[in-house]
């Protein structure tokens, strides 16, 4: 089964998706400057990761994980390349 | 026998070098040590700078081949990205802790670097093509790669940084 869902996987296109601009937003309307200040990056790096054009390092991705205090999984996800545009914060 | 144009740019290039050398020597110890931050403007701008370098650069290695070997305004045309590049190692000398780019910053400079030498092998075939029609002097094939490779790797980090 586990070896079917790898294929499937290898198969097809896969991106990361995120839900950081509802995080925010859930977060007093924050700002991707004050994110970024928060996780030590620049606000071009949140902005870039928002609009999945930047895959985020392990590290920065539990970083922001943490400060909204969610786990990393709530936050960023993997999409089908083609069903992504829609799913993206 | 150095001409007039000659010993300025030497002694222009050799003064400001020595003085940024101290600088980076001197200023770690002083109060101005608080104020030396690496910030997105500051990397914007070095950037800016670089494609600047690179377009005049190579503007000058066909319009003064002479002056820009011979007489050293290849160096006076790069000091101001040299002296932004010391700004950044003043800035990883004084915050030896911190990490001085962030990691998108460190990513699109990766990929700039491996964009301009790639870039670099189509714009040397240009210009070997070229200088088959053309008399080129042997010594201009260096500043020609070293400022295409400056402007490319610069633009492409920009671009990289949805900055240009």
């Amino acid at each position: 089964m586990a070896l079917i869902l790898v294929k499937k996987h290898r198969r097809r296109k896969l991106k990361l998706g995120n839900r950081l601009k509802y995080c925010r937003f859930d977060h007093d309307d924050m700002t991707q400057e004050a994110l970024a200040e928060a996780v030590g990056v620049t606000r071009q790096t949140v902005l870039s990761v928002e609009k999945g054009r930047y895959v985020p390092s392990a590290m920065l991705a539990l970083k922001m994980a943490a400060y909204f205090g969610k786990p990393v999984e709530d936050i960023f996800f993997l999409v089908e390349e083609t069903a992504s545009k829609g799913e993206e914060s | 026998m150095n001409t007039p144009v000659e010993s300025f740019i030497k002694t222009t290039v050799l003064a400001v070098l020595v003085l940024s050398g101290i600088a980076l020597w001197i200023l770690p110890k002083t109060g101005f040590a608080k104020r030396v931050r690496g910030s997105e403007k500051c990397f914007i701008t070095s950037q800016w700078l670089g494609i600047l370098t690179g377009t005049i650069g190579l503007a000058a290695t066909f319009i003064l081949p002479r002056l820009i070997v011979e007489a050293h305004l290849m160096w006076l045309i790069l000091l101001p990205f040299v002296l932004a590049e010391m700004y950044w190692l003043l800035v990883a000398r004084i915050r030896p802790t911190a990490a001085v780019l962030d990691e998108k910053q460190g990513f699109d400079m990766t990929r700039a670097g491996s964009l301009a030498m790639a870039l670099s092998v189509p714009a040397m075939t240009l210009m070997f093509w070229w200088s088959r029609d053309h008399a080129v002097e042997p010594f201009l094939w260096f500043p020609f790669f070293f400022f295409t490779v400056v402007l490319f790797f610069s633009a492409g980090v920009l671009l990289g940084y949805r900055r240009l």
